[in-house]
């Protein structure tokens, strides 16, 4: 004490000051925990997520496949799922698009670092929202294969999904492709404000007793249904998302005869417009400067960029285009693929598939022939898949899957099966590899049934 | 601004900064300018803060004039302005209504009516300060800043205490320095306050607002629970903010004074109120009590005098019914004992009992204040007490199992119930002790500190947060 008496006051102003800050750190493990907790726990799924897709969201992270696909909110597991994606389990190969995407498994793909991203119903904001959310967290893949739908490039109200992320998407717009939307930060002092409401972390202390039985229960104490796969997973009785996002309808909707298929494609031609595709008569100039941005922004970030076209059903195709042809509708989707093809030939990306299944290549089947014309004509096949000259002999020469094939290859009008994908996917790394050698024909060659081949 | 909010943390710790930065001579301005912020911080009590403003100013213009004057009627004037202010707008606000209603009748066409935060604390302190410098007791204050802190000193202004000028007024004239030590106590006074307000006064506000709202659905075990529990809920609520209040006063470097001295401990009811809201008590002998005669005229008017004194602090929390006969029943019973005290001959400072006699008439003078706290709840949740009381008797047949789901599904379960009474176990000890932000800065600090985090993580895990304002910060 008396040492203290004799200090200067400045010394003394500092001695308090020290110890004002040890009992600061001493009392600090308290408000540590209580943050710490609620931010691990989050019961309101404030920063982890609501509880239930966390939950899917792990498992597919642990490598399960997960029951009850029908009741996913597939766009909040994207989320979760990048979220909580350890930095060296980045897949090289992504999947973007709808469910028309989603039959796209490892096997297809050829690599076991893919993860399909696919959501149902998936409009244009989240293809790029889903792209956009790897950005943000630094998790960036090699490769993007988009099945891209037709509808991305309507740009009216109803190509648009109610569940997509419309404030996440303008964000990305304005901030990345740097396309005015009026888009302001939101605040988010008040979500972090809960991180120091001792409210929230009691509130989730109480959840946190209710689940240690190894229960896992929704905020409002219901069972979360989605759980790990058990037993075969071929036969199970619903719908289940596999480890690597696609997604294995069950044994029986699998398991159906052509006629059942072929039903429900006449039944969807009746609501194809429906799909995102009401009112879709032009291609929207501003989504195809969108489109060709998004595309720059992929490969600005040095990520290769494969476009597929799934194909629709014979009939639903066969049908539909008798309706453009005869009364004019549907000329919005029928001038798509064609631009889709333009714009990957003149930037030079690989695509595979064709809306129109009559036009679909067994590309493997069709090099082999180039392979035996080049060397008929004494040049390289790079040269025979270049040159003008050889433009006619190219086409007559491709080798195009047959539309009606022997087993079912449709689950319904719209969706393929992953077989009929694998006859004209053969892997994102051969058809790198065949872009890389310039041996990948010319998109704009393929004779597809659009607006400007209306001649079929 | 509640005390118990995020809001209130953050700006009193912005506040304590200051205050211990500027130069001294500043801080009483820097004190008052944080007081009407606090004040304006509710928008209702922004159109009020005119009540303030012209209390502290007439009161202060009068003190001065007091002070100054001789002449006997030119000071009885200046006091008469004085009194009428301060009781006028206390009168208008709390009781315009009620005795509207009582002489007018059905008639009376009632007002909507807001009373400003703090109302009956900074009128009753201005008006003692009055008082006190009217009857030569105190010198009257120069300085309008001084004085209109010590009016609106933030820490006191929601629920008193009630200060005395002579306490308050030299302390803000001559701010201290920092202490780190009265620092720390006052921090340890503000977090025992928050967890008898948020630990046990809102938990057991769960159950005993349920109840009260319908009293009628519920037999007699929870009647008499919510009876023995609101008593305990009310000291725990409001000697919780007044410990939030002395603590925070205490870190800015001024002491208040104890309203509450361990009431539950006492052995008699007469005690018991000795002890209970001391600086309201204080302020009615003082203004009230020893002005009547207080027990100088005989055991008639002393009789008379007490019970006045506790019919006006009945009114005091409110213009209602229930409040009045809760005044006038506990200064019935307090006649009661002091007569049986002078019929017993009983010595004014009896030897203490052993402990067991002690712990029982510790309980049986709670049992009987809990019981007469039923007319103030009554006034308070709107309800009828005989109701309530008669309500008490039946319904104990329902067997244990039934009772205890229904104490659970009242909100008092056997785990609130447990942490409960063991909290309230250990504040009534520790309050046992003496002022506890003193004994606990003469603890060892491996002793201190276990306690410090046995009461953060008791308010973490327990407290009720976001739950209720302070009962006594509305009258």
């Amino acid at each position: 004490m008396e040492t203290k008496r004799s200090l200067p006051g400045w010394a003394k102003s500092i001695l308090t000051g020290l110890r004002i800050l040890s009992r600061v750190l001493l009392l600090l493990p308290i408000p540590v925990f209580m943050v710490w907790f609620s931010y691990t726990v989050d019961r309101s799924g404030l920063f982890q997520g609501d509880l239930a897709p966390r939950e899917a969201a792990n498992l597919l992270l642990e490598n399960k496949n997960v029951t009850n696909f029908e009741q996913m909110d597939e766009r909040q597991i994207v989320r979760l799922y990048v979220q909580n994606l350890p930095e060296e389990e980045v897949p090289e190969v992504i999947g973007l698009g709808s469910s028309r995407v989603l039959q796209f498994t490892r096997e297809i793909v050829g690599t076991d670092s893919f993860y399909n991203m696919g959501v149902t119903g998936a409009d244009v904001r989240d293809v790029m929202t889903s792209f956009y959310l790897m950005e943000k967290a630094g998790k960036l893949p090699k490769t993007v294969i988009w099945s891209v739908d037709p509808w991305v490039l309507h740009g009216g109200a109803n190509s648009l999904d109610k569940r997509a992320d419309a404030e996440l998407y303008q964000e990305f717009l304005q901030e990345v492709l740097l396309i005015d939307t009026g888009y302001e930060e939101p605040d988010q002092a008040e979500l972090w404000k809960a991180l120091a409401e001792p409210a929230y972390f009691q509130g989730n202390v109480d959840y946190w007793l209710q689940t240690r039985e190894g229960q896992v229960l929704t905020d409002g104490g219901a069972v979360i249904p989605f759980t790990e796969v058990t037993g075969d997973v071929q036969a199970q009785t619903a719908a289940i998302k596999m480890a690597d996002g696609s997604v294995l309808y069950s044994a029986d909707y699998r398991s159906r005869d052509e006629a059942a298929v072929t039903g429900d494609a006449m039944i969807q031609i009746g609501t194809f417009d429906s799909l995102h595709m009401e009112g879709f008569t032009e291609l929207n100039a501003e989504q195809c400067r969108i489109f060709e941005a998004f595309i720059a922004y992929l490969r600005s970030h040095e990520v290769n960029v494969i476009l597929v076209l799934s194909p629709y059903h014979p009939v639903l195709y066969q049908e539909i285009y008798n309706q453009y042809l005869t009364q004019g509708l549907h000329s919005g989707f029928f001038q798509t693929e064609s631009w889709i093809r333009q714009f990957a030939a003149t930037h030079d990306i690989p695509l595979v598939g064709s809306y129109d299944p009559c036009t679909l290549i067994d590309l493997e089947a069709s090099l082999e022939v180039w392979h035996q014309q080049a060397g008929a004509a004494g040049i390289s096949t790079q040269q025979y898949l270049s040159d003008p000259a050889y433009a006619e002999a190219r086409q007559l020469s491709t080798v195009y899957l047959p539309p009606w094939q022997d087993v079912p290859v449709y689950y319904d009008g719209i969706h393929c099966t992953g077989g009929l994908l694998e006859q004209f996917f053969p892997g994102a790394d051969v058809i790198l590899g065949l872009d890389a050698e310039s041996l990948l024909p010319d998109p704009t060659e393929i004779l597809v049934r659009t607006a400007e081949n209306n001649a079929g | 601004m509640n005390f118990n909010s995020l809001v209130f943390l953050g700006f009193f710790c912005a506040v304590a900064v200051l205050n211990y930065v500027l130069p001294r001579f500043l801080r009483p301005v820097f004190l008052l300018a944080a007081s009407y912020a606090f004040y304006l911080y509710e928008p209702k009590n922004a159109s009020l803060v005119a009540l303030l403003i012209a209390a502290t100013v007439i009161t202060w213009a009068s003190g001065l004039a007091l002070a100054r004057l001789e002449n006997k009627w030119a000071r009885r004037g200046f006091l008469a302005l004085s009194l009428l202010t301060c009781m006028g707008v206390l009168f208008f606000y709390k009781y315009y209504n009620f005795f509207g209603e009582v002489f007018v009748g059905g008639q009376f066409q009632p007002l909507e009516l807001v009373a400003p935060l703090g109302l009956s604390y900074f009128t009753f302190q201005s008006l003692g300060y009055v008082l006190d410098v009217f009857m030569g007791k105190l010198e009257a204050e120069k300085n309008p800043i001084r004085y209109a802190l010590f009016v609106s000193f933030f820490p006191a202004i929601v629920t008193g205490p009630i200060e005395q000028a002579g306490v308050l007024l030299p302390q803000i004239a001559a701010p201290r320095r920092f202490d780190y030590d009265r620092c720390a106590g006052g921090l340890f006074r503000m977090l025992w306050g928050y967890v008898k307000k948020m630990v046990i006064a809102d938990n057991i506000g769960l159950f005993v607002g349920q109840v009260y709202a319908r009293p009628g659905e519920y037999g007699g075990p929870y009647l008499a629970a919510a009876a023995l529990l609101f008593a305990l809920q009310l000291y725990m609520d409001f000697s919780g903010c007044c410990d939030v209040a002395i603590g925070a006063a205490r870190i800015l470097g001024f002491d208040l004074t104890e309203n509450f001295r361990s009431p539950f401990l006492a052995p008699t009811f007469r005690e018991l109120w000795r002890r209970w809201h001391m600086s309201l008590t204080g302020w009615f002998r003082r203004y009230v009590y020893i002005p009547l005669g207080g027990n100088r005229k005989g055991a008639v008017r002393h009789c008379l005098n007490l019970v006045a004194v506790f019919l006006l602090s009945g009114l005091w929390h409110g213009a209602a019914w229930g409040y009045v006969w809760w005044g006038v029943l506990c200064g019935v019973l307090s006649v009661g004992g002091m007569l049986l005290d002078k019929a017993l001959k009983r010595p004014k400072e009896p030897a203490p009992a052993p402990i067991p006699v002690q712990v029982l008439q510790a309980v049986r003078t709670y049992v009987i204040f809990a019981l007469c706290f039923v007319l103030f709840a009554a006034a308070l949740y709107g309800f009828d007490p005989m109701a309530v009381y008669s309500g008490m008797f039946s319904g104990w047949d329902a067997g244990r199992d039934a009772l205890a789901s229904g104490f659970a599904g009242a909100g008092l379960d056997s785990t609130t119930a447990l942490m409960l009474a063991g909290s309230t176990l250990g504040i009534l000890l520790g309050e046992a002790f003496g002022a506890v932000s003193e004994w606990i800065r003469k603890l060892w600090f491996v002793a201190r500190w276990p306690i410090y985090y046995a009461l953060c993580l008791l308010l973490l895990f327990f407290g009720a947060f976001g739950q209720s304002a302070y009962i006594y910060q509305q009258y």
